[in-house]
């Protein structure tokens, strides 16, 4: 499977890294949304979207209805990572077509359950 | 020539709950040991307290900014915590970042009654800043104990009135 990243932080784009990377799945990785957004459409298909909320430039959540705009990338997962805990912001995300909500912090078990729950199928 | 008059905000207590809640939640939980929370301080200084320090700035119903400020090593021990490995070269202010946006994004969700934005986090190396606060507005240090040592956590919050 192919994983895009979406995060500012290094550091939540290393642990997706590390985590997809040692099951046998490709990762890209974007900065933020508008990146994000130019490699959706120079790397299509992706499968699966991990995607932070609080970012500089794009924020997740206008990426997410973005990407959500794009009829191609229908089938492809979004997994929301972020820090907004709040109930609001869970239900906007999934209301916006998010497949499944991760708060931070996640290390690889807690990143790989939840994106195996989205699929509704195992990743190793 | 009549002098400038500048309202001080009292800061609520109410509103720096949520902070320490959200602090402890992240050091019994993830980092998987207690922060000792010890008694406030009105802050005089607007340098950062130590070495490093993640900013977030907040805007809405209320606005301010919250700084979690580490000495090099602290922080550096709390990161390897954090990842749960050693680790690599040029992170750790990124992870101060993190830090920071969990400790705001958790604590934004409990501050009941108002809704702010926040700000994608900052990280200040070194102490040889200045670090801005809204006019009138006071800012709580919150001094921090955890195994590794000390750190603060530094909070400014007034109400958003037009």
């Amino acid at each position: 499977m192919k994983f895009l990243i979406v995060d500012d932080s290094m550091t939540a784009r290393l642990i997706g890294r590390k985590t997809f990377e040692s099951l046998g799945h490709t990762v890209l990785e974007a900065s933020d949304g508008q990146e994000a957004l130019t490699v959706l459409a120079t790397q299509s298909p992706i499968d699966v979207i991990i995607l932070d909320w609080n970012m500089p430039g794009m924020n997740g959540f206008t990426c997410l209805e973005n990407i959500r705009k794009i009829s191609a990338l229908n089938r492809t997962k979004v997994v929301m990572c972020t820090t907004e805990a709040e109930k609001m912001s869970v239900i906007k995300a999934l209301q916006a077509g998010a497949n499944g909500y991760l708060l931070k912090p996640v290390l690889p078990d807690k990143l790989k359950q939840g994106v195996e729950k989205a699929l509704g199928t195992s990743l190793s | 020539m009549a002098a400038a008059v500048v309202t001080k905000h009292a800061f609520k207590v109410e509103y720096m709950q949520p902070f320490v809640d959200s602090l402890r939640t992240l050091f019994d939980g993830h980092l998987g040991h207690p922060v000792q929370v010890g008694k406030l301080n009105l802050k005089v200084d607007a340098h950062p307290s130590y070495d490093i320090s993640g900013v977030i700035t907040f805007t809405g119903t209320v606005i301010g900014r919250a700084v979690v400020s580490f000495p090099y090593d602290v922080a550096e021990q709390i990161g390897k915590d954090y990842l749960k490995m050693d680790l690599p070269d040029g992170v750790l202010p990124d992870i101060v970042g993190e830090l920071a946006n969990i400790i705001v994004g958790r604590a934004k969700s409990t501050l009941h009654n108002h809704q702010i934005t926040i700000s994608p986090p900052t990280v200040i190396v070194g102490k040889n800043f200045t670090i801005t606060l809204q006019r009138g507005a006071q800012c709580l240090e919150i001094p921090c104990t955890c195994k590794y040592g000390n750190f603060t956590l530094e909070l400014s919050i007034v109400e958003n009135k037009p």
